[in-house]
Protein backbone atom coordinates (compact mmCIF):
# COMPACT_ATOMS: atom_id res chain seq x y z
CA UNK A 1 0.00 0.00 0.00
CA UNK A 2 1.52 3.58 -1.07
CA UNK A 3 0.34 6.64 0.91
CA UNK A 4 -0.99 8.97 -1.87
CA UNK A 5 1.34 11.75 -3.25
CA UNK A 6 3.80 11.49 -0.35
CA UNK A 7 7.72 9.88 -0.71
CA UNK A 8 8.54 7.77 2.31
CA UNK A 9 11.66 7.70 4.12
CA UNK A 10 13.43 5.37 6.15
CA UNK A 11 14.94 5.89 9.06
CA UNK A 12 18.31 3.77 10.46
CA UNK A 13 20.54 3.16 13.37
CA UNK A 14 23.93 1.94 12.82
CA UNK A 15 26.79 0.55 16.13
CA UNK A 16 30.09 0.74 14.78
CA UNK A 17 32.42 -0.23 18.01
CA UNK A 18 33.83 3.06 18.72
CA UNK A 19 30.92 5.14 17.58
CA UNK A 20 27.36 4.56 17.40
CA UNK A 21 25.89 5.61 13.57
CA UNK A 22 22.55 6.82 12.52
CA UNK A 23 21.30 6.52 9.17
CA UNK A 24 17.70 8.08 7.65
CA UNK A 25 16.88 6.39 4.80
CA UNK A 26 14.41 7.55 1.86
CA UNK A 27 13.23 5.16 -1.12
CA UNK A 28 11.26 6.07 -3.86
CA UNK A 29 13.46 7.75 -6.08
CA UNK A 30 14.90 9.52 -2.88
CA UNK A 31 12.43 12.39 -3.48
CA UNK A 32 12.02 13.47 0.12
CA UNK A 33 15.35 14.00 0.24
CA UNK A 34 17.29 14.90 -2.42
CA UNK A 35 14.51 16.28 -4.93
CA UNK A 36 11.44 17.64 -3.13
CA UNK A 37 11.96 18.54 0.10
CA UNK A 38 13.97 22.24 0.02
CA UNK A 39 14.33 22.16 3.75
CA UNK A 40 16.08 19.62 4.06
CA UNK A 41 18.94 21.04 1.54
CA UNK A 42 19.07 24.08 3.08
CA UNK A 43 19.14 22.34 6.62
CA UNK A 44 22.36 20.48 6.10
CA UNK A 45 23.86 23.39 4.21
CA UNK A 46 23.43 25.32 7.79
CA UNK A 47 24.90 22.51 9.46
CA UNK A 48 27.66 22.56 7.35
CA UNK A 49 28.08 26.74 7.33
CA UNK A 50 28.04 25.95 11.16
CA UNK A 51 30.50 23.44 11.37
CA UNK A 52 33.17 25.33 9.45
CA UNK A 53 32.33 28.76 11.45
CA UNK A 54 33.73 25.87 14.69
CA UNK A 55 35.84 24.41 13.07
CA UNK A 56 33.65 21.33 13.51
CA UNK A 57 34.61 17.76 11.84
CA UNK A 58 31.82 16.69 9.42
CA UNK A 59 30.24 13.82 10.92
CA UNK A 60 26.94 13.65 8.79
CA UNK A 61 27.23 12.02 5.00
CA UNK A 62 24.40 11.19 2.05
CA UNK A 63 25.14 7.89 0.95
CA UNK A 64 23.34 6.71 -2.66
CA UNK A 65 22.00 3.45 -2.21
CA UNK A 66 23.89 2.36 0.70
CA UNK A 67 25.11 -1.74 0.67
CA UNK A 68 24.41 -3.03 3.94
CA UNK A 69 20.62 -2.28 3.28
CA UNK A 70 19.95 -5.30 1.93
CA UNK A 71 20.70 -7.59 4.89
CA UNK A 72 16.99 -6.33 6.10
CA UNK A 73 14.54 -8.50 3.91
CA UNK A 74 11.52 -7.28 5.98
CA UNK A 75 12.72 -4.10 5.23
CA UNK A 76 13.43 -4.04 1.36
CA UNK A 77 10.47 -5.19 0.65
CA UNK A 78 8.87 -2.06 2.06
CA UNK A 79 11.50 0.23 0.39
CA UNK A 80 11.38 1.43 -3.23
CA UNK A 81 15.05 1.67 -4.60
CA UNK A 82 17.07 2.92 -5.01
CA UNK A 83 17.63 4.93 -1.55
CA UNK A 84 19.33 7.25 0.06
CA UNK A 85 20.92 7.42 3.92
CA UNK A 86 21.70 10.39 5.45
CA UNK A 87 24.16 8.77 7.96
CA UNK A 88 25.52 10.65 11.58
CA UNK A 89 27.91 9.92 14.63
CA UNK A 90 25.02 12.36 16.27
CA UNK A 91 22.23 10.62 17.77
CA UNK A 92 20.27 13.36 18.54
CA UNK A 93 19.94 14.90 15.36
CA UNK A 94 19.12 12.27 13.73
CA UNK A 95 16.07 11.66 16.10
CA UNK A 96 15.42 15.49 15.42
CA UNK A 97 15.39 15.05 11.51
CA UNK A 98 12.89 11.87 11.74
CA UNK A 99 10.73 14.22 13.57
CA UNK A 100 11.36 16.97 10.46
CA UNK A 101 11.32 14.10 7.69
CA UNK A 102 8.32 11.82 9.99
CA UNK A 103 7.96 9.77 6.94
CA UNK A 104 10.23 7.21 7.89
CA UNK A 105 10.87 3.34 9.14
CA UNK A 106 13.31 2.78 11.99
CA UNK A 107 15.70 -0.05 12.52
CA UNK A 108 19.76 -0.95 13.58
CA UNK A 109 22.42 -2.16 12.14
CA UNK A 110 26.06 -2.94 13.64
CA UNK A 111 28.61 -1.98 11.35
CA UNK A 112 33.10 -2.14 12.72
CA UNK A 113 34.15 0.59 10.41
CA UNK A 114 33.19 4.19 8.75
CA UNK A 115 33.68 2.34 5.29
CA UNK A 116 30.82 -0.38 6.21
CA UNK A 117 28.90 2.10 7.32
CA UNK A 118 29.24 4.33 4.36
CA UNK A 119 29.73 1.77 2.07
CA UNK A 120 27.18 2.34 -1.29
CA UNK A 121 26.20 0.35 -4.53
CA UNK A 122 26.55 3.18 -7.78
CA UNK A 123 23.48 3.95 -9.29
CA UNK A 124 22.11 6.88 -11.49
CA UNK A 125 20.07 9.21 -10.52
CA UNK A 126 16.47 10.40 -12.25
CA UNK A 127 14.46 13.12 -11.62
CA UNK A 128 11.42 14.18 -13.34
CA UNK A 129 11.31 17.36 -14.06
CA UNK A 130 7.77 18.90 -12.28
CA UNK A 131 5.03 20.17 -15.17
CA UNK A 132 4.03 22.62 -13.24
CA UNK A 133 6.72 25.27 -11.15
CA UNK A 134 5.05 27.60 -9.51
CA UNK A 135 7.77 28.94 -7.09
CA UNK A 136 9.08 31.97 -8.81
CA UNK A 137 12.50 31.33 -8.76
CA UNK A 138 14.01 27.96 -10.42
CA UNK A 139 14.70 24.35 -8.30
CA UNK A 140 18.01 23.65 -7.02
CA UNK A 141 20.45 22.11 -9.07
CA UNK A 142 20.99 19.11 -9.39
CA UNK A 143 23.37 17.58 -7.17
CA UNK A 144 23.28 20.11 -4.42
CA UNK A 145 23.76 16.94 -1.72
CA UNK A 146 27.55 16.37 -3.63
CA UNK A 147 29.14 18.32 -0.78
CA UNK A 148 27.68 15.17 1.30
CA UNK A 149 28.59 12.37 -0.12
CA UNK A 150 31.32 10.27 1.64
CA UNK A 151 35.16 11.21 1.15
CA UNK A 152 36.01 9.32 -1.92
CA UNK A 153 32.42 8.25 -3.33
CA UNK A 154 32.32 7.95 -6.88
CA UNK A 155 29.88 10.98 -7.50
CA UNK A 156 26.62 9.87 -9.64
CA UNK A 157 25.20 10.46 -12.99
CA UNK A 158 21.79 11.78 -14.08
CA UNK B 1 13.60 51.98 20.32
CA UNK B 2 12.67 51.36 23.59
CA UNK B 3 10.00 53.53 23.26
CA UNK B 4 8.97 51.80 20.28
CA UNK B 5 8.99 48.32 22.22
CA UNK B 6 7.28 49.46 24.87
CA UNK B 7 4.48 50.39 23.01
CA UNK B 8 4.46 47.13 21.87
CA UNK B 9 4.69 45.65 25.01
CA UNK B 10 1.64 47.42 27.03
CA UNK B 11 -1.63 46.16 24.96
CA UNK B 12 -0.37 42.65 26.26
CA UNK B 13 -2.77 42.51 29.15
CA UNK B 14 -3.45 39.05 29.15
CA UNK B 15 0.10 37.82 30.62
CA UNK B 16 -1.02 37.28 34.05
CA UNK B 17 1.29 37.44 36.58
CA UNK B 18 -0.38 35.65 39.23
CA UNK B 19 1.33 31.94 40.42
CA UNK B 20 0.61 29.40 38.41
CA UNK B 21 -1.70 26.63 39.54
CA UNK B 22 -0.15 23.01 39.51
CA UNK B 23 -3.46 21.40 40.49
CA UNK B 24 -5.30 23.18 37.73
CA UNK B 25 -7.78 20.51 36.20
CA UNK B 26 -6.72 19.10 32.93
CA UNK B 27 -8.75 20.49 30.01
CA UNK B 28 -8.59 18.74 26.78
CA UNK B 29 -8.60 21.83 24.83
CA UNK B 30 -5.19 23.79 23.92
CA UNK B 31 -6.25 27.56 22.77
CA UNK B 32 -3.99 30.28 21.35
CA UNK B 33 -6.01 33.10 20.28
CA UNK B 34 -4.89 36.75 19.40
CA UNK B 35 -5.45 39.95 21.38
CA UNK B 36 -6.97 42.88 19.34
CA UNK B 37 -5.95 45.63 21.04
CA UNK B 38 -2.70 46.11 19.83
CA UNK B 39 -2.42 49.62 19.33
CA UNK B 40 0.79 51.61 20.58
CA UNK B 41 0.13 53.38 23.59
CA UNK B 42 -0.28 57.03 23.24
CA UNK B 43 2.01 58.18 25.70
CA UNK B 44 4.53 61.03 24.96
CA UNK B 45 8.10 59.39 23.52
CA UNK B 46 11.09 60.65 23.45
CA UNK B 47 11.87 63.03 20.10
CA UNK B 48 13.45 61.08 16.84
CA UNK B 49 14.18 62.55 13.32
CA UNK B 50 10.79 61.75 12.18
CA UNK B 51 8.22 60.54 14.60
CA UNK B 52 6.31 57.26 14.78
CA UNK B 53 2.65 57.00 13.08
CA UNK B 54 0.59 54.08 15.08
CA UNK B 55 -0.06 50.78 13.21
CA UNK B 56 -2.95 50.83 11.64
CA UNK B 57 -5.38 48.12 13.02
CA UNK B 58 -7.95 46.29 10.47
CA UNK B 59 -9.06 42.72 10.85
CA UNK B 60 -6.65 40.99 8.78
CA UNK B 61 -3.36 42.68 10.36
CA UNK B 62 -1.18 41.31 12.83
CA UNK B 63 -1.86 41.11 16.51
CA UNK B 64 -0.39 40.03 19.37
CA UNK B 65 -0.78 35.97 20.11
CA UNK B 66 -1.34 34.68 24.04
CA UNK B 67 -2.54 31.95 24.89
CA UNK B 68 -3.84 30.11 28.43
CA UNK B 69 -0.94 29.09 30.85
CA UNK B 70 -2.34 27.12 33.44
CA UNK B 71 -3.59 24.79 30.27
CA UNK B 72 -0.18 24.41 28.75
CA UNK B 73 1.59 23.42 32.41
CA UNK B 74 -1.20 20.64 32.59
CA UNK B 75 -0.38 19.77 28.88
CA UNK B 76 3.59 18.64 30.17
CA UNK B 77 2.51 16.93 33.31
CA UNK B 78 3.80 13.23 32.44
CA UNK B 79 0.91 11.83 34.81
CA UNK B 80 -1.82 13.22 33.08
CA UNK B 81 -0.24 12.77 29.48
CA UNK B 82 1.74 9.49 28.91
CA UNK B 83 2.28 10.56 25.07
CA UNK B 84 5.04 12.98 25.95
CA UNK B 85 7.92 11.70 23.76
CA UNK B 86 11.02 12.36 25.99
CA UNK B 87 13.76 11.48 23.51
CA UNK B 88 12.12 13.69 20.72
CA UNK B 89 11.82 17.23 23.10
CA UNK B 90 15.74 16.31 23.97
CA UNK B 91 16.88 15.73 20.68
CA UNK B 92 15.04 19.32 19.65
CA UNK B 93 16.49 21.27 22.74
CA UNK B 94 20.05 20.17 21.57
CA UNK B 95 19.03 21.57 17.86
CA UNK B 96 18.08 24.77 19.91
CA UNK B 97 20.83 24.29 22.16
CA UNK B 98 23.01 24.29 19.20
CA UNK B 99 22.17 27.87 17.80
CA UNK B 100 23.15 27.91 13.96
CA UNK B 101 22.39 31.65 13.45
CA UNK B 102 24.04 33.26 16.89
CA UNK B 103 26.48 35.09 15.04
CA UNK B 104 24.51 35.17 11.87
CA UNK B 105 22.32 38.51 12.04
CA UNK B 106 24.99 41.32 11.87
CA UNK B 107 24.13 44.66 10.48
CA UNK B 108 26.96 46.49 8.21
CA UNK B 109 26.76 49.78 6.34
CA UNK B 110 24.87 48.50 3.36
CA UNK B 111 21.50 48.73 5.25
CA UNK B 112 22.01 52.17 5.96
CA UNK B 113 22.90 53.02 2.51
CA UNK B 114 19.81 50.76 0.73
CA UNK B 115 17.57 52.39 3.07
CA UNK B 116 18.33 55.51 1.39
CA UNK B 117 18.11 54.64 -2.10
CA UNK B 118 14.32 53.26 -1.76
CA UNK B 119 12.07 56.04 -2.08
CA UNK B 120 8.59 57.54 -3.07
CA UNK B 121 5.90 55.25 -2.98
CA UNK B 122 7.46 52.25 -2.50
CA UNK B 123 9.66 53.20 0.91
CA UNK B 124 5.92 53.61 2.61
CA UNK B 125 5.17 50.42 1.81
CA UNK B 126 8.62 48.85 2.48
CA UNK B 127 8.29 50.25 6.33
CA UNK B 128 4.50 49.45 6.84
CA UNK B 129 6.16 45.70 5.64
CA UNK B 130 8.47 46.02 8.05
CA UNK B 131 6.55 47.55 11.23
CA UNK B 132 3.79 44.73 10.38
CA UNK B 133 6.76 41.72 10.84
CA UNK B 134 8.11 43.72 13.61
CA UNK B 135 5.04 43.19 15.29
CA UNK B 136 4.56 39.78 15.36
CA UNK B 137 8.70 38.83 15.94
CA UNK B 138 7.97 40.64 18.88
CA UNK B 139 5.02 39.27 20.08
CA UNK B 140 6.35 35.59 19.35
CA UNK B 141 9.35 36.54 21.51
CA UNK B 142 6.87 37.46 24.26
CA UNK B 143 4.53 34.39 24.79
CA UNK B 144 7.69 32.28 24.03
CA UNK B 145 9.49 33.72 27.00
CA UNK B 146 6.22 34.34 29.20
CA UNK B 147 5.25 30.49 28.45
CA UNK B 148 8.98 28.87 29.42
CA UNK B 149 9.23 31.33 32.41
CA UNK B 150 5.83 29.79 33.48
CA UNK B 151 6.56 26.20 33.39
CA UNK B 152 9.85 26.81 34.44
CA UNK B 153 8.27 27.67 37.89
CA UNK B 154 6.30 25.37 37.09
CA UNK B 155 8.92 22.37 37.06
CA UNK B 156 10.48 24.25 40.15
CA UNK B 157 7.58 23.17 41.79
CA UNK B 158 7.56 19.76 41.12
CA UNK B 159 10.75 19.54 42.45
CA UNK B 160 9.74 20.50 46.11
CA UNK B 161 6.73 19.07 45.52
CA UNK B 162 6.29 15.92 43.84
CA UNK B 163 6.20 13.86 46.66
CA UNK B 164 3.06 15.91 48.19
CA UNK B 165 1.52 15.94 44.88
CA UNK B 166 2.58 12.59 43.36
CA UNK B 167 4.53 13.97 40.03
CA UNK B 168 7.51 11.80 39.26
CA UNK B 169 10.95 13.28 38.38
CA UNK B 170 10.50 12.25 34.74
CA UNK B 171 7.62 15.24 34.75
CA UNK B 172 10.67 17.74 35.75
CA UNK B 173 12.66 16.72 33.40
CA UNK B 174 10.06 16.92 30.69
CA UNK B 175 8.99 20.09 31.75
CA UNK B 176 12.66 21.50 32.53
CA UNK B 177 13.07 20.72 28.13
CA UNK B 178 9.70 21.87 27.01
CA UNK B 179 10.58 25.27 29.64
CA UNK B 180 14.11 25.44 27.87
CA UNK B 181 12.66 24.87 24.44
CA UNK B 182 10.25 27.56 24.62
CA UNK B 183 13.01 30.32 26.57
CA UNK B 184 15.59 29.18 23.68
CA UNK B 185 12.72 30.06 20.81
CA UNK B 186 12.07 33.33 22.80
CA UNK B 187 15.74 34.13 22.30
CA UNK B 188 14.98 33.19 18.47
CA UNK B 189 12.15 35.52 18.01
CA UNK B 190 13.90 38.28 20.51
CA UNK B 191 17.20 38.27 17.90
CA UNK B 192 14.68 38.55 14.54
CA UNK B 193 12.71 41.22 16.64
CA UNK B 194 16.05 43.38 17.62
CA UNK B 195 17.68 42.54 14.26
CA UNK B 196 14.62 44.30 12.55
CA UNK B 197 14.16 47.00 15.67
CA UNK B 198 17.99 48.14 14.45
CA UNK B 199 16.71 49.18 11.43
CA UNK B 200 14.93 51.95 12.98
CA UNK B 201 18.34 54.12 12.10
CA UNK B 202 17.68 53.58 8.74
CA UNK B 203 13.70 54.06 8.54
CA UNK B 204 13.19 55.80 11.81
CA UNK B 205 10.63 52.72 12.57
CA UNK B 206 10.23 49.87 13.55
CA UNK B 207 10.04 46.17 11.65
CA UNK B 208 8.27 42.94 10.45
CA UNK B 209 9.39 39.65 8.39
CA UNK B 210 6.04 37.95 8.40
CA UNK B 211 6.30 36.83 4.73
CA UNK B 212 10.11 35.09 4.50
CA UNK B 213 8.81 31.68 3.78
CA UNK B 214 10.04 31.59 0.60
CA UNK B 215 10.59 34.79 -0.67
CA UNK B 216 14.37 34.22 0.08
CA UNK B 217 15.29 31.87 -2.68
CA UNK B 218 14.00 34.35 -5.22
CA UNK B 219 16.06 37.23 -3.89
CA UNK B 220 18.80 34.93 -4.56
CA UNK B 221 18.42 34.19 -7.77
CA UNK B 222 17.38 37.73 -8.56
CA UNK B 223 19.28 40.16 -7.08
CA UNK B 224 17.95 43.11 -8.57
CA UNK B 225 14.90 43.25 -6.12
CA UNK B 226 17.37 43.07 -3.08
CA UNK B 227 16.12 46.57 -2.08
CA UNK B 228 17.21 45.62 1.19
CA UNK B 229 20.07 43.79 2.68
CA UNK B 230 17.29 42.01 5.42
CA UNK B 231 16.58 39.95 2.35
CA UNK B 232 20.08 38.17 2.30
CA UNK B 233 19.16 36.94 6.00
CA UNK B 234 16.56 35.21 5.10
CA UNK B 235 17.31 31.75 4.79
CA UNK B 236 18.79 31.08 8.38
CA UNK B 237 15.55 32.75 9.08
CA UNK B 238 13.53 30.58 7.55
CA UNK B 239 15.80 27.48 9.37
CA UNK B 240 14.91 29.02 12.76
CA UNK B 241 10.96 29.30 11.98
CA UNK B 242 11.02 25.68 10.64
CA UNK B 243 12.57 24.70 13.95
CA UNK B 244 9.75 26.28 15.97
CA UNK B 245 7.49 23.97 13.71
CA UNK B 246 9.09 20.84 13.84
CA UNK B 247 8.92 21.74 18.01
CA UNK B 248 4.72 22.19 17.21
CA UNK B 249 4.94 19.48 15.78
CA UNK B 250 6.65 17.35 19.07
CA UNK B 251 3.60 19.03 20.71
CA UNK B 252 0.91 17.85 18.71
CA UNK B 253 2.35 13.78 18.34
CA UNK B 254 2.50 14.59 22.40
CA UNK B 255 -1.51 15.08 22.20
CA UNK B 256 -2.53 12.69 19.56
CA UNK B 257 -6.53 12.94 21.34
CA UNK B 258 -6.49 16.33 19.55
CA UNK B 259 -5.42 14.49 15.84
CA UNK B 260 -7.65 11.75 15.92
CA UNK B 261 -10.78 12.11 15.67
CA UNK B 262 -13.33 13.51 12.96
CA UNK B 263 -13.11 16.75 14.96
CA UNK B 264 -9.55 17.23 14.59
CA UNK B 265 -10.03 17.05 10.93
CA UNK B 266 -12.83 19.74 10.91
CA UNK B 267 -10.26 21.73 12.92
CA UNK B 268 -7.41 21.34 10.69
CA UNK B 269 -8.81 22.03 7.45
CA UNK B 270 -10.73 25.47 9.42
CA UNK B 271 -7.20 26.33 10.90
CA UNK B 272 -5.25 25.61 7.27
CA UNK B 273 -7.79 27.93 5.69
CA UNK B 274 -8.48 30.58 7.96
CA UNK B 275 -4.53 31.04 7.60
CA UNK B 276 -4.49 30.30 3.60
CA UNK B 277 -7.82 32.54 3.10
CA UNK B 278 -5.94 35.62 5.44
CA UNK B 279 -2.79 35.67 3.72
CA UNK B 280 -4.14 35.53 0.42
CA UNK B 281 -6.52 38.28 0.97
CA UNK B 282 -4.18 40.39 2.99
CA UNK B 283 -1.45 40.19 0.36
CA UNK B 284 -3.74 41.11 -2.53
CA UNK B 285 -4.46 44.35 -1.22
CA UNK B 286 -0.23 44.83 -0.66
CA UNK B 287 0.39 43.49 -4.41
CA UNK B 288 2.46 47.05 -4.80
CA UNK B 289 5.19 45.14 -2.96
CA UNK B 290 5.45 41.94 -3.49
CA UNK B 291 5.80 43.71 -7.54
CA UNK B 292 8.25 46.38 -5.69
CA UNK B 293 10.63 42.86 -5.36
CA UNK B 294 9.54 41.42 -8.41
CA UNK B 295 7.13 38.91 -7.35
CA UNK B 296 3.50 38.16 -8.71
CA UNK B 297 1.88 38.29 -5.48
CA UNK B 298 -0.84 35.16 -6.32
CA UNK B 299 1.63 32.64 -7.82
CA UNK B 300 4.26 33.64 -4.89
CA UNK B 301 1.17 33.14 -2.83
CA UNK B 302 -0.06 30.09 -3.64
CA UNK B 303 3.48 28.74 -3.71
CA UNK B 304 3.85 29.40 -0.22
CA UNK B 305 0.53 28.13 0.21
CA UNK B 306 1.07 24.54 -1.29
CA UNK B 307 4.15 24.60 0.29
CA UNK B 308 2.87 24.99 4.10
CA UNK B 309 0.04 22.63 3.14
CA UNK B 310 2.55 19.82 2.57
CA UNK B 311 4.64 20.34 5.90
CA UNK B 312 1.31 21.09 8.10
CA UNK B 313 -0.13 17.78 6.37
CA UNK B 314 2.75 15.52 8.25
CA UNK B 315 0.87 16.47 11.07
CA UNK B 316 -2.55 17.50 10.82
CA UNK B 317 -5.15 14.63 10.33
CA UNK B 318 -6.52 16.23 7.25
CA UNK B 319 -5.50 19.03 4.99
CA UNK B 320 -6.95 21.23 2.23
CA UNK B 321 -6.94 20.19 -1.21
CA UNK B 322 -5.07 23.40 -2.15
CA UNK B 323 -3.19 22.10 -5.11
CA UNK B 324 -7.04 21.25 -6.86
CA UNK B 325 -6.86 24.11 -9.41
CA UNK B 326 -10.64 24.99 -8.13
CA UNK B 327 -9.18 25.58 -4.52
CA UNK B 328 -7.53 29.02 -6.46
CA UNK B 329 -10.38 29.94 -8.34
CA UNK B 330 -12.17 30.13 -5.29
CA UNK B 331 -9.47 31.98 -3.48
CA UNK B 332 -9.37 34.95 -6.70
CA UNK B 333 -13.05 35.28 -5.95
CA UNK B 334 -12.82 35.82 -2.77
CA UNK B 335 -10.33 38.63 -3.69
CA UNK B 336 -12.39 40.16 -6.13
CA UNK B 337 -15.18 40.06 -3.63
CA UNK B 338 -12.96 41.78 -0.53
CA UNK B 339 -12.17 44.50 -3.31
CA UNK B 340 -15.32 45.46 -4.06
CA UNK B 341 -16.05 45.52 0.13
CA UNK B 342 -13.13 47.95 0.69
CA UNK B 343 -14.46 50.22 -1.90
CA UNK B 344 -17.84 50.27 -0.30
CA UNK B 345 -16.38 51.02 2.68
CA UNK B 346 -14.22 53.84 1.10
CA UNK B 347 -17.22 55.18 -0.71
CA UNK B 348 -19.21 58.61 -0.06
CA UNK B 349 -22.39 56.79 0.94
CA UNK B 350 -24.23 57.22 4.16
CA UNK B 351 -23.24 54.20 6.81
CA UNK B 352 -26.75 52.89 6.61
CA UNK B 353 -26.60 52.51 2.75
CA UNK B 354 -22.75 51.27 3.05
CA UNK B 355 -23.86 48.59 5.58
CA UNK B 356 -26.73 47.29 3.01
CA UNK B 357 -24.23 47.34 0.24
CA UNK B 358 -22.25 45.19 2.22
CA UNK B 359 -25.02 42.27 3.02
CA UNK B 360 -24.32 40.97 -0.32
CA UNK B 361 -20.85 40.74 -0.60
CA UNK B 362 -20.57 39.40 2.81
CA UNK B 363 -22.66 36.76 2.03
CA UNK B 364 -21.02 36.29 -0.95
CA UNK B 365 -17.20 35.72 0.76
CA UNK B 366 -18.83 33.48 3.50
CA UNK B 367 -20.32 31.05 0.57
CA UNK B 368 -16.85 30.98 -0.91
CA UNK B 369 -15.06 30.56 2.11
CA UNK B 370 -17.86 27.86 2.62
CA UNK B 371 -17.23 26.32 -0.26
CA UNK B 372 -13.71 25.97 -0.22
CA UNK B 373 -13.77 24.56 3.31
CA UNK B 374 -16.35 21.47 1.80
CA UNK B 375 -14.23 20.82 -0.61
CA UNK B 376 -12.69 16.95 -0.21
CA UNK B 377 -10.22 17.26 1.98
CA UNK B 378 -6.86 15.12 1.37
CA UNK B 379 -6.15 12.70 4.56
CA UNK B 380 -2.65 13.13 5.94
CA UNK B 381 -0.90 13.09 9.50
CA UNK B 382 2.56 11.75 11.01
CA UNK B 383 3.21 8.07 10.07
CA UNK B 384 3.75 7.41 13.43
CA UNK B 385 -0.16 7.18 13.97
CA UNK B 386 -1.32 5.87 11.18
CA UNK B 387 -3.37 2.19 11.90
CA UNK B 388 -2.04 1.26 8.27
CA UNK B 389 1.88 1.70 8.77
CA UNK B 390 2.90 -1.82 8.55
CA UNK B 391 1.68 -1.98 4.75
CA UNK B 392 3.11 1.52 4.11
CA UNK B 393 5.38 1.54 0.77
CA UNK B 394 8.28 4.01 1.55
Amino acid sequence: MELGAFELGFYYYVAARARQWQVLFCGGQRKIMLDEEEHFKELLFERLRYYGERSKEQDFWLVIEPKFLDKFPNITKRLRRPAVALVSTNGPWITFMKLRLDRVLSESYEAVSLEEALASNPTDIEFEKPENWVAPYPKYEFGWWEPFLPPGSVKPKV
Amino acid sequence: MMAAEMALVKPISKFSTSTPNPRAPYSKVFRISMSATSQPSTGKRPSKKAAKTAIKETLLTPRFYTTDFDEMETLFNTEINKNLNQTEFEALLQEFKTDYNQTHFVRNKEFKEAADKIQGPLRQIFVEFLERSCTAEFSGFLLYKELGRRLKIYMDMTNWESDLMGISIDTAENQSSVAEIFSLMSRDEARHAGFLNKGLSDFNLALDLGFLTKARKHLKENPEYQLYPIFKYFENWCQDENRHGDFFSALMKAQPQFLNDWKAKLWARFFCLSVYVTMYLNDCQRTDFYEGIGLNTKEFDMHVIIETNRTTARIFPAVLDVENPEFKRKLDRMVEINQQLIAVGESDDIPVVKNLKKIPLIAGLASEILAAYLMPPVESGSVDFAEFEPQLVY
